[in-house]
Formats: structure tokens, sequence, C-alpha cells
């Protein structure tokens, strides 16, 4: 891909006083600012949130020029999706710069979801059993028992996260908690706390792209994007939602997404220096490091234990806090990664920085319909 | 009587299995999921093993039905084989179960119409560990 991220914006992510479409337009204007560029070079243009609006309709204040402005919704894959559509633009000469953006603001607590929307009968529903938490916790019981490892990790994964955010001006969660905090907590279901779940919150994303070649004219610090991959399920996966589950499970979309990821990008596992991965909770995030292809499955602990995944650790994760230290606007998430990792490649994460000048990051989305958006970026 | 709903006349779950290559699904659905041929109605088997279980410590937003005063309960997939079928336990304290415990259906409460909508997987080993 000759792809290559000029610019970066984000607005924090937490509880503000102002709607989801000014964070969206505040990121997308940070984003352009940072590129050094005005919004009449940006030739394409693609974004969306669940709760906040139509991102198209983010033009009539960055300005009416006449520009296409694709709008997507794909549960946590729709920052992915923006990216996705903006690289493929500029690669098949559509357009030499584009933005992506993605922003959203929820209601406080889980979302509530109706079962005819996913074609459920709704005795699902009544009887207690359509509750997202619930997904996360069955699928982490079953991966702890069936890889023999310890509810510990759990703990440990969640307490890097929020020491990262503790050093993140721009990430909802400051306050640093031990692991014994965590396991402490109050038990939502079980094995996680609450502590280990990334909450709906609120905030907004952007980032500006161009040619590499254009990329080479206009900035000295330009990120390349390796190569950014979508994939949805395949029969016999685990996902949310569902009454049954087949007798041989499969693959998720996120083991597709990444092995294709990195072979378009001609790299492995072991050239990346710093990663974001999706954490909705940290069973998710600590079977993700082995989707990804980081470890075998069952081997996290020498990944995790003993600060492993912190800024100075063996893989750096979720530098930024990730969504359990940042919560999840649904429509920003995905983009907050890729800010977050062109950030720490180009040294600018401040005192969460990764030493020794890290060249390539990795980002990972996963959600709901079973869906992976995964990218390999580098300097 | 003759359950209806997601139930069998047999007190079972009526599930579904594809015609062509064999996958089971619950509840019934007309298509298959891998292959897209039609499929045919099937009673589940109505013992299995507990394959995944958590407790629903909070109350959930609707469509939830649940009682005024909410109590924690227990819900799991239990492998059938064929399928594993989601569902709620019962029978035991909430932190009582683990991966692996034998279970057996019981069909639950029904509508005015006779539709049964909810069931319940319970200790095959009979009552509490």
């Amino acid at each position: 891909m000759s792809v290559s991220i000029i610019g970066v914006g984000l607005h924090p992510f937490g509880r503000f006083d102002i709607s989801g479409r000014e964070m969206g337009l505040i990121a997308a204007r940070a984003a352009l600012a940072d590129a050094g560029i005005e919004w009449e070079r940006v030739g394409f243009a693609a974004g969306g949130s669940r709760d906040s609006g139509y991102a198209a309709a983010l033009v009539s204040e960055l300005g009416l020029t006449g520009v296409p402005f694709m709008q997507v919704y794909n549960g946590c894959g729709t920052a992915g999706s923006a990216v996705l559509a903006c690289a493929q633009a500029i690669e098949s000469g559509a357009a030499e710069i584009a933005l992506a953006v993605g922003f959203d603001k929820h209601a406080r607590g889980a979302f509530g979801s109706n079962p005819a929307d996913y074609g459920l009968p709704m005795w699902y529903g009544r009887d207690g059993m359509m509750v997202t938490t619930q997904f996360f916790a069955l699928k982490t019981q079953r991966y702890l028992h069936e890889h023999g490892l310890d509810e510990r990790l759990l703990g440990e994964i969640t307490a890097t996260e929020l020491h990262n955010s503790s050093l993140n001006p721009a990430a909802w969660r400051r306050n640093a908690l031990s692991v014994d905090d965590i396991m402490g907590a109050q038990m939502v279901n079980d094995p996680l706390t609450s502590y280990m779940f990334c909450s709906p919150s609120e905030g907004g994303a952007a980032v500006v792209l161009a040619s590499t070649e254009v990329a080479r004219q206009i900035s000295d610090r330009a990120v390349e994007v390796r190569a950014i991959e979508f994939r949805t399920r395949r029969f016999g996966t685990f996902e949310v939602f569902n009454p049954w589950l087949a007798a041989e499970l499969t693959d998720s979309a996120t083991v597709d997404a990444a092995s294709a990821a990195f072979a378009s990008a001609d790299m492995t596992p072991s050239d990346v220096d710093v990663a974001q991965l999706q954490d909705t909770e940290a069973g998710a995030a600590l079977m993700h490091l082995a989707e990804c292809g980081f470890c075998e499955h069952g081997e996290q602990a020498e990944l995790v234990l003993d600060g492993g995944l912190g800024v100075n650790g063996r893989l750096p994760v979720n530098t930024d806090g990730g969504l359990i230290g940042n919560g999840e606007p649904i429509g920003a998430s995905g983009l907050r990664q890729i800010v977050e990792c062109v950030t720490q490649l180009q040294g600018r994460a401040g005192d969460r920085q990764v030493p020794n000048d890290p060249e390539v990051g990795f980002t990972q989305v996963y959600g709901a319909p079973g869906i992976s958006v995964c990218t390999v970026l580098s300097r | 009587m003759t359950a209806r709903g997601l139930a069998a006349a047999t007190d079972a779950l009526l599930g579904a299995v594809c015609t062509v290559c064999g996958v089971h699904t619950f509840p019934v659905q007309a298509a298959c999921p891998r292959c897209g041929a039609a499929t045919e109605s099937r009673a589940l088997p109505t013992t299995g093993t507990l394959w995944s279980w958590t407790v629903q410590r909070f109350q959930p937003k609707p469509p939830y039905e649940g009682p005024d005063n909410f109590e924690p309960y227990v819900v799991g997939y239990v492998d059938l084989g064929e399928v594993k079928v989601e569902g709620r336990l019962d029978g035991r304290p909430v932190d009582g179960w683990t991966i692996g415990d034998p279970v057996m259906l019981v069909l639950g409460d029904a509508d005015d119409d006779g539709a049964v909508w909810t069931y319940r997987w319970v200790p095959a080993d009979g009552g509490d560990s």
C-alpha cells in the first residue's frame, strides 16, 4: 500500500458538555492542523458515529467544498471502515488526500439491545440473555478454562492499561489501580469485575491520509499505512447474542484480519514495537494477544506478567489506556488506536512514550457482529 | 399436552438440522447458516454438560422481564454434542457451577396461548453440590 498518515487529531475521551458532533469537528480540525493542510485540499472523506448523527453533515462547518464524503456505520469497526475507505480512495487514485473521522456520545451504562434487530426471538431478551457483558464473560470463562490461564491475568492487564491512562491527559480514567483493587472490585459477570470492562463514553478522533508520494512533499514525519485489512466472521465463531454455538468452533475474524494484515505488510508480529488491541474487557485483550499472533494461546502469562505490556515492557500494548482507560465512543474508538500508534511512532507521546524510537505499530478492532479491522503502520 | 413455542412435543427444545451439511441450530431457523440449504425441525438432546457459565449480577435493561426484586442468576452454554445451547441454570447457588457439570433440561413458563418461552438447565446428578 502506498498510503501514509500525515496528520492526527483527537478530542479527549470521557464525559463532556458538548455534543458528539462537536467532538468530531474538533478532532477533524486538529488532524488538518496537524497535517498542515486546508480542508479544501481534501479530496475524499469518510466517517461515522452510532449515536451522534451524520458524519457527512460536518461539511456544513468544515466547508462546503463538494468533497465526496462517505458515511459509514459498522459497529466497533466504524472507524476502521472509514480509514479503509480513505486508504482505498487514495490507492485507486481517486484522491490524493483524505480525511477519516469518528465520534460518538453514548448514554451511561451497558448498551440495551432489541432481539428483533438481531433476528432473535423475544424470549431471548425477556429471559435475560440479551446482555453484551454476559457474552464477554462466557467467552472469557471458557477461554481461561480451555487454556489453563489464571484469572489474575485479567487484573494484570487492567492494571497496566489504567497505569497508561493515568499518564495520558486525553484519557478518561486517570487513576491507576493495583491488581488487588481490580480483582476485589464489584463482580459484574464472573470472572469479570467492574474495572475490567470498558464503558460507553464520548470522544472524537480523526486522521488525514495522503498518497505516500504527496505525503513526502507535505510532511517530514508521515507514518506509512503498510496494511489495512477488514474481515467478517466465518461459520462457527463465538459471537455476541447467540442462543447456540456450533459443535466445532472456528477462529475469529481477528485471526483472519491480523494474519492478512501482516502478510500484506510483509511483516510478522515480532516486528511490532507498539500495539493497540481491542479491550472491550480484559478477557478480550488476553485473547487478542494470541489471535493477532503475539503469543500462542495459553502462553499470555509470559507477555503479561511483570509489566510486559507496559510502555517499557516486552510488547507495549494499549499505551494510551485502551478502551478500558478511555471508554468506547463506538464511532471514534478505532481511530483513537491509530492516532495513538502514529503519536508513538512520531515520538510525541510524552510521559507514556515507548522508548528506543519504535518503528512499527499495529492496531486491531473487533466487534459485533464478528468483524475485525487490523492495520500495520510504520515510520 | 403438546408444548409449543421453543419446545418440541416431547418436552425437548426444538432445534433444526440442515438437510445437506447436518449443522444443528437453536432455535429453528429455515436456512442453514453454513451452506444456505433448507433445514428440518429436530428435538434436541435433553442432557449435556456445562460448557461455560457466568453470573448475571446486575438487572438487564428491557426487554428483560424479571421479579421486582432482582436476584442474580446464572447463564451458560450447554454442550449437547451437535450443538451448544445457551440457557439459564438453576438448582444451585449462583457460584456453585463448574465447567463440565452434567445438566438436564426443564421446560419453564408458558404464555397464555401455551407457548413455552423459558427453560432451565438443572444439575443432572440431582440437587446442590
